[in-house]
């Protein structure tokens, strides 16, 4: 059967990251198992949904043009001001709301994890939460800053800013596509 | 070296520990998950996907609107 034989489906918005090809080719091939770097044992059966890796086609360059452009507007507003916050807002609304569709294409999931392999990450997140607190209840001062006191001066910049804001714009989308 | 460059060097030495698993993770065999894993298996359910959302949101919110 071609490709072009197939019944068609309307697109979706992460169809826009790839014009729906990913779509198209997973119908056709039965889908990526081992994309997200889970063992073929603890990935689910891959569905049509799973998207297909990112690739310069005109939807996604105009997407990441999109996304620069918004950076780099929002990477001039300061701090603690409206415009700052709905920067935020927007953004986080427009991600959380696809990454929340039932129809979001997403890679297929591990039904389970190694219990003592994931302990190494618990171990990593409760040595930052303890490093974290501990200068937070010191005063958040200079002599024991929190993060975001030691990123402040160089997310001062409006470029840095802004590339901040693609970084985070970036994860976002890597979010949603789980 | 003052109390503000231990704690600096502290959140740096978290960082490269960060590295550090996500490379074991990838070795052949590892029994430690990818970080992609991790979240994806957290994300299975609805709560997880929000609270992970929730994560994502708040960074952009704290460092980017209010840092």
């Amino acid at each position: 059967m071609s490709e072009e034989s197939l019944p068609a489906q309307p697109l979706t918005l992460s169809d826009g990251l790839d014009g729906g090809r990913g779509r198209r080719a997973e119908r056709l091939t039965g889908g990526v198992a081992d994309q997200a770097g889970l063992s073929s044992a603890a990935a689910r059966p891959a569905t049509a949904t799973a998207p297909a890796p990112l690739r310069l086609t005109p939807p996604v360059a105009a997407a990441a043009a999109v996304c620069v452009g918004y950076a780099l507007v929002a990477g001039g507003f300061r701090r603690l001001t409206l415009p700052a916050e709905l920067a935020t807002f927007v953004a986080g609304s427009v991600i959380t709301w696809q990454a929340l569709r039932k129809d979001c294409r997403r890679y297929p999931r591990p039904d389970h994890v190694d219990g003592k392999g994931s302990l190494a990450w618990g171990a990593i997140l409760v040595v930052f939460a303890i490093w974290e607190l501990y200068a937070d209840v010191r005063g958040s001062t200079p002599a024991h800053p929190t993060l975001s006191i030691l990123m402040r001066p160089i997310l001062q910049d409006p470029t840095n800013r802004a590339i901040g804001y693609l970084a985070w714009l970036g994860a976002g989308i890597w979010v949603v596509r789980r | 070296v003052n109390s503000g460059q231990i704690t600096a060097w502290g959140f740096i030495l978290i960082g490269l520990g960060i590295v550090g698993v996500e490379l074991t993770a990838r070795r052949p065999g590892s029994r430690v998950p990818p970080f992609s894993a991790m979240i994806g298996f957290i994300m299975r359910e609805r709560w997880g996907r929000l609270g992970i959302l929730f994560v994502w949101w708040w960074i952009g919110w704290h460092f980017l609107s209010r840092s």
